[in-house]
């Protein structure tokens, strides 16, 4: 019962089918190339009851226009919507790299990548819910991973659409299995942003400990756990994280963060602690290095409340990275892939001088990717670690890291860049320094182990 | 389609199925075996045509399964083993419901089981009992007392069901709920799909079963126009079957 419905080589519109990627729900997804434009592109297939009842095509097609507003680097790009025949189709940016649920299938991962997935779903949030746009069906395999390993929120809004097509086909009319309901769904009752927040929450626990906080025997069991069962608890390792975790799974959506960027503060906070001297988390994956603790940034000010505004990355050159991070939003999708094709020009990411004499590989993206001194290392030297387990992905990740700081930096205005010779010099001193203290901590932890 | 009739040792019994006002396809099937003493509706779901698929395989695989003298549960449980297996790995959540009753007929002795939001009914004494409860979300969560009436009737996820065959179900062990009596002659089983009973209310089809006077496929064809009438969105699948007692001919009412 594999069937596909589309066959390798055959035309849909203008894009020609490569292969079948999976399926998903009550839709087929696709490997195409679209035959204009030469590029390859995620082709999703509904099913052929969406294109026999007018009214329901209508409404689909309305919400793909909302959707289509979404720009953002960790929301899936849409490129068209289209039909042919009887077939109707959207199709997207590819992202080939494997979603979020393989990744969660292979354990725990280090608290310094749930962190970093977390802030960019953060973000993805700010900027679509500011549109208005709920997701309504967040699960990691929705959440896809580019090549830059960056973590890309897919399928935004269609679940709403598929609802309406399943009360119309009853198809896919099951409650599948329900990891990641919120309370209000299950009731019925209005589903706002806040219920993003609470699977998105589910998700954290479950990056956390490798496992979903609610399991029954059956789906209806698991319902009612979301519903009546007690928040859950973190093992004890894990405990910082709890104040988090209770404040996105709270049950009464009043008692959740009011929106994503509530949430995005509480994640810049919780890295300002991390920074400090928490002890290296117990698992797989190697001791992240200490974080350097950024100066006090104004902690309520304009990133969170306007992460848009453009005036955000001009002030706060200490946070330079979380600066960093609010710049990257006011990019479209076709300007960063404009900058990304830039890079892909230049010789190789990793070659400029100040890189050349930082020893291992391990810290010379970081290098690369600094933007100013104090805050980038640690986040790209955390990335770093959690993401090489079997240390063969550095290379990929080197060069896409060095992308993604190089972006950054444009993205930053010319004040607050450290361009000159004197600052790459400050820049790869700190970052012996780092190294330093990275190696030190490590042996300390053998030893102590 | 016209009605398909099936007679066994004090029964009889009449399908009837339809696509409805608005699809295309039927993704419903039924079964009945005089030979098994069996009648069973399924519902299936599953986009690009699968429902159709998942529904004949669950039926084809119950009837197989009791020819091979496995009691009706289990039987039921190896079609929604066979159904996850035709779909394992491909996340097509291909899925069914199932209701079937089974008479024996030796001792008039009835035996229900189901899955999922199709219904059964009995017609006892011009009283309309529903045999089965739905596995739906809202009604499974009105049980435990969250939901009012009310609340399930604007619940936005009302249809969605928390039990079938497949349908994203399958790293759960399915739970087959049954329930079994004794036959009194005259009794008609009703098994339908949601397309039926979501359109006509249980008053109108008792209204309907005792207005046609064990003429069942008058029956039939009554709701079946009285569905389409009422707009028939989804596809419509019944069957009526009517125990009639040894003592009783054919044409007797009850």
């Amino acid at each position: 019962m594999k069937s596909a419905s589309l066959q390798t080589g055959q035309q849909v519109g203008e894009y020609r089918i490569e292969k079948l990627l999976g399926f998903g729900g009550m839709a087929e997804v696709y490997l195409a190339t679209d035959l204009r434009l030469e590029r390859t592109v995620a082709l999703k297939l509904l099913p052929p009851e969406l294109a026999r009842d007018e009214s329901l095509y209508a409404r689909f097609e309305r919400e793909v226009q909302q959707i289509s507003r979404l720009s953002h680097p960790n929301i899936v790009t849409l490129y068209e919507f289209g039909r042919d025949g009887s077939l109707v189709f959207y199709t997207m940016q590819a992202l080939e790299q494997g979603d979020l649920a393989a990744r969660i299938r292979g354990g725990a991962l280090d608290p310094a990548e749930a962190l970093r997935i977390m802030r960019r779903m953060a973000d993805a949030f700010v900027h679509a819910h500011a549109l208005g746009l709920a997701h309504r069906d967040v699960k990691p395999e929705n959440i896809l991973f580019d090549g830059d390993n960056e973590p890309v929120l897919t399928d935004f809004g269609i679940a709403k659409v598929l609802d309406a097509s399943g009360q119309m086909t009853k198809t896919g009319m099951t409650v599948g299995t329900p990891s990641y309901i919120s309370p209000e769904q299950a009731r019925g009752r209005g589903v706002d942003a806040r219920t993003d927040l609470y699977a998105l929450g589910v998700i954290f626990y479950e990056l956390l400990t490798g496992r979903v906080p609610y399991k029954g025997p059956d789906s209806f069991a698991t319902i009612m756990l979301h519903l009546t069962e007690p928040l859950p608890q973190l093992p004890e390792p894990l405990a910082r994280f709890q104040p988090l975790l209770d404040k996105l799974m709270a049950k009464d959506p009043d008692e959740r963060y009011a929106d994503a960027g509530e949430l995005k503060q509480a994640l810049r906070e919780l890295r300002r602690q991390e920074g400090g001297a928490t002890p290296p988390p117990p698992g797989r994956t190697r001791p992240a290095p200490p974080e350097p603790e950024p100066a006090p940034a104004n902690p309520a000010a304009a990133p969170d409340a306007a992460p848009e505004a453009p005036s955000a990355a001009a002030d706060a050159t200490p946070a330079a990275r979380e600066v960093g991070e609010d710049a990257t939003q006011v990019m479209s999708i076709e300007e960063l892939m404009e900058l990304q094709r830039a890079q892909s020009r230049k010789p190789q990411p990793g070659a400029p001088a100040a890189e050349a004499t930082a020893p291992p590989a391990a810290a010379t993206p970081a290098a690369a990717a600094a933007p100013a001194p104090e805050a980038e290392p640690a986040e790209q030297g955390g990335d770093l670690f959690a993401d090489a387990p079997g240390g063969g992905d550095n290379r990929t990740l080197f060069q896409a890291q060095a992308q993604t700081g190089r972006i950054v930096e444009d993205t930053l205005p010319p004040a607050s860049r450290g361009a000159g010779p004197l600052a790459r010099l400050t820049r790869l001193h700190l970052l012996l320094i780092l190294l330093a203290v990275v190696c030190g901590a490590a042996v300390a932890w053998q030893l102590l182990a | 389609m016209s009605p398909e009739w099936i007679r066994g040792p004090g029964y009889r019994s009449v399908a009837l199925s339809h696509a409805g006002c608005r699809r295309a396809n039927n993704e419903d099937n039924f079964g009945q075996s005089a030979e098994l003493h069996l009648v069973a509706v399924a519902d299936g779901m599953g986009g690009h045509e699968r429902g159709e698929v998942a529904s004949r395989l669950a039926v084809e695989t119950v009837l197989r399964e009791l020819g091979q003298r496995r009691p009706l549960a289990d039987a039921v449980k190896a079609a929604n083993d066979y159904v996850c297996k035709q779909d394992s790995g491909a996340g097509l959540n291909m899925g069914t419901t199932l209701v079937a009753v089974q008479l024996e007929p030796d001792s008039a002795g009835w035996h229900a089981v189901w899955v999922g939001d199709s219904r059964i009914y009995r017609l006892r004494a011009g009283e309309l009992e529903q045999i089965s409860s739905d596995h739906t979300l809202v009604n499974e969560l009105m049980a435990t007392g969250l939901l009012n009436e009310e609340e399930a009737r604007n619940h936005p996820e009302r249809h969605r069901l928390t039990r079938a065959l497949g349908g994203g179900q399958c790293e759960f062990p399915l739970e087959v709920d049954e329930r079994a009596g004794s036959c009194e002659p005259g009794d008609i089983f009703l098994l339908c799909s949601d397309g039926l009973s979501g359109v006509l209310d249980d008053a109108t089809l008792c209204d309907t079963l005792l207005a046609a006077e064990d003429d069942l496929e008058h029956a039939a064809q009554s709701l079946l126009q009285q569905t389409l009438d009422g707009g028939a969105p989804d596809n419509v699948t019944m069957v009526l079957l009517q125990w009639l007692g040894e003592e009783m001919d054919d044409e007797d009412g009850a």
